[in-house]
């Protein structure tokens, strides 16, 4: 067998061969002119409603904590209001805008290469370890740093180190925090910290842009706007703290539910560059899951929950996903790929397991896995 | 790499002060130049004279004969740039743009109604009057005659010795106000040619017959594709081509071509491009920021600021002029300017 990507065996999906998984691209690829081909005013329309949303919903909801703060139910909804809203400009508005697509519209302010989002990672940092590296080497395991962000182990392939035994409070205190770890991302603190391969000096160099990035971030939610609120400087500043951690929580579990499924394969070795791509397009399906839920759903991840046609076409209007869906679904069916899609908390349920799971040596999950067999049938008589 | 900037977070967001500052007046804003159109009078039937009145961020004082606009507009939810000559800028510093219905934007803009506000930029281009005051020679067919009517003015207020102008056109648009000037200044020789009455193309013997000195003199031309050929073609036969500064306002593309010179206009290089642009730029020795080499992870987009390029995954032509491109998936099919 000649595949540049060595798929899984233990896999849901059947082998293809060369000439299927070529035909399969061309498949794709029809797809894909069809929805772009009809790209045009009524997804602007759609991009310019969202952003408007962030806009008067970021108004709003400062209003409400400035003015308001010291008042519990208006300080709840401020605070979940702003949360919502920097939701909405991270996931539908800005991870989608710094894909490019909304280049199209020619319009500098929603440009992939000039949008910074409200985050703490800048956009530059991000359009490198997102939409190239992790776009390009999809779960590839020592390629992808999303593969666990140097931090947790999300796959069997990862090798298993005693830190990894803390994979849950790891995890839990990585979704709190996401925000500043998708900023740091680029640095590889772990290098640092767990393999010893680079210096804090290095790191204070290479973070020069991050640097600047969070100390706008933090004097905006934390110095700025407490102190135009005077008397309710408090509540503002609580408020804030609040929403970003809002909004980290809910974009970790997002990402998470897109790659860190039960199902959704991880790839070793890195051959990509004998890779067709056709065989990287099987590899984006198997390597993510989609979840299913109503429209406000889909609106708040930023149709990540799309996670498997936005790895398809990462520069596609999000919008369209949906449309593509059932026909990449039904592709699968065809070819006996496995399409990876169930609802959120399905998905999220299956995260935890595998991280479970992930915390401890293969060895040991075999042969807890045996003992289990084994009850099994001493109890089946 | 030189083109790299420096990393600044942006503390205020311009486009959000924009946003606030329309919902208040239209035309404000904090940085852009904004201006609203306060008349429309037809010169022609397709050819409109439109005066625009920006807000205060126009460097009106910047503006030489011969400099022209980029007018955007939102055209079925996606904003389309053109340029436009400035015919003049009035005393109350209003800009009068002429407008000739032959494409999208074009179109769009005649269709606007008197009040409309549009984005517009500063002024900008290099087809500008040298200050010397020997003779010239003017030559426009079309609505180019809107570049060298703003050339004509400029040329008799600086009391330039001797103006000629060759004018081809099909409408009498500006034809009463360049013949009153002829009248009016004996330096000024106006030469009319109706191609609809009779049919005229530029050649060698009309130019003797017309301006018998032409050689000596400086020309400047603006018009269509035909008259600029001809015109490239005297002037390089009779080895004068230095003396003719030129404006196109269509582009001339060989799609069949294979090398082309492509320019990165912040780095100030230029290379042949024969693969996509990535490449080339890379064979030339430039390192443009890259990742996927594939189209899909948007890091070499790019301002194409002018020329055509060739999208290699959709076989798509892309002619106009300040859109985004990526490199790693772009072929030149005409000389290009890219903003790197």
């Amino acid at each position: 067998m000649n595949m540049s990507v060595k798929f899984p065996e233990n896999s849901k999906s059947k082998h293809l061969s060369a000439e299927q998984i070529a035909e399969l691209g061309q498949k794709i690829d029809a797809i894909r002119c069809d929805i772009m081909d009809s790209i045009g005013e009524q997804d602007a329309q759609y991009i310019y409603k969202i952003r408007d949303f962030v806009r008067y919903s970021e108004i709003a909801s400062r209003g409400m904590l400035m003015f308001g703060g010291w008042i519990p139910p208006v300080w709840l909804l401020g605070t979940g209001l702003l949360g919502l809203s920097k939701i909405v400009e991270n996931m539908e508005l800005g991870h989608n805008v710094m894909h490019g697509q909304f280049d199209w519209l020619n319009d500098p302010n929603l440009n992939g290469a000039n949008y910074d989002w409200d985050t703490m990672a800048t956009g530059d940092d991000w359009k490198y370890t997102h939409n190239y590296i992790h776009h390009t080497y999809t779960n590839i395991v020592g390629k992808d740093h999303d593969v666990g962000y140097g931090l947790i182990r999300v796959s069997e392939s990862q090798k298993w180190e005693p830190r990894f035994l803390f994979n849950i409070p790891l995890t839990i205190q990585l979704m709190v925090f996401f925000e500043w770890y998708v900023g740091v991302q680029n640095l590889h603190l772990e290098d640092v910290i767990a393999y010893k391969t680079k210096t804090w000096k290095e790191v204070w160099i290479e973070s020069a842009k991050f640097r600047k990035k969070a100390v706008r971030q933090v004097a905006k939610d934390y110095v700025f706007f407490p102190l135009i609120a005077g008397p309710n400087a408090i509540p503002v500043f609580a408020g804030n703290a609040v929403a970003n951690v809002i909004r980290s929580l809910w974009a970790s579990a997002v990402i998470f539910n897109g790659h860190f499924t039960e199902d959704a394969e991880t790839f070793e070795p890195d051959n990509t560059e004998t890779e067709t791509r056709a065989e990287w397009y099987l590899r984006q399906i198997r390597g993510s899951s989609n979840f299913t839920g109503t429209e406000w759903l889909h609106i708040l991840s930023g149709n990540l929950s799309h996670q498997i046609e936005h790895h398809l076409f990462p520069d596609m209007p999000a919008n369209r996903y949906a449309e593509a869906a059932p026909k990449i679904r039904a592709l699968c069916a065809e070819y006996g790929i496995n399409y990876n899609e169930a609802s959120f908390f399905k998905q999220f349920g299956s995260v935890w397991v595998r991280l479970a799971k992930c915390s401890l040596p293969n060895s040991w999950t075999a042969s807890v896995a045996q003992s289990k067999h084994k009850l099994k049938t001493l109890f089946s008589f | 790499m030189s083109h790299v900037m420096q990393y600044q977070p942006q503390w205020i967001r311009e486009d959000f002060v924009d946003f606030i500052a329309e919902k208040v007046n239209p035309v404000w804003a904090w940085k852009k130049v904004k201006a609203s159109i306060v008349d429309i009078n037809m010169l022609s039937e397709d050819f409109y004279q439109i005066q625009l009145q920006p807000n205060h961020n126009f460097h009106a004082k910047a503006f030489r004969a011969g400099h022209s606009i980029l007018v955007t507009l939102v055209i079925a939810g996606v904003r389309q740039q053109r340029s436009y000559s400035i015919v003049k800028i009035t005393e109350t510093r209003n800009i009068v743009i002429a407008v000739k219905r032959q494409g999208k934007v074009s179109n769009a803009l005649t269709d606007l109604a008197v009040g409309s506000v549009v984005e517009i930029s500063q002024v900008q281009g290099d087809f500008t009057l040298t200050s010397s005051q020997d003779s010239i020679l003017l030559l426009a067919s079309g609505s180019g005659i809107t570049a060298i009517y703003s050339l004509l003015q400029q040329a008799l207020t600086q009391k330039t010795s001797q103006i000629d102008l060759i004018y081809f056109t099909r409408d009498d648009a500006f034809h009463t106000e360049l013949q009153q000037l002829s009248e009016q200044y004996s330096q000024f020789n106006y030469h009319h040619f109706n191609t609809l009455v009779q049919k005229q193309h530029l050649n060698v013997e009309l130019l003797e017959s017309t301006v018998a000195d032409f050689g000596q003199r400086q020309s400047y031309a603006c018009g269509a594709k035909g008259m600029m050929q001809s015109l490239n073609q005297i002037y390089q036969q009779l080895g004068i081509a230095n003396q003719l500064k030129q404006e196109y306002f269509q582009v001339v593309v060989d799609e069949n071509a294979t090398v082309q010179p492509v320019v990165f206009l912040r780095a100030q290089q230029e290379f042949a491009a024969k693969t996509n642009l990535l490449e080339s730029a890379e064979q030339a020795g430039l390192k443009p920021a890259h990742g996927c080499r594939m189209g899909i992870c948007n890091t070499c987009t790019c301002t194409k600021v002018s020329g055509s390029t060739k999208n290699l995954l959709t076989g798509e032509i892309d002619h106009d002029s300040n859109t985004q491109i990526k490199l790693c998936i772009s072929q030149a099919v005409s000389p290009v300017v890219i903003n790197l």
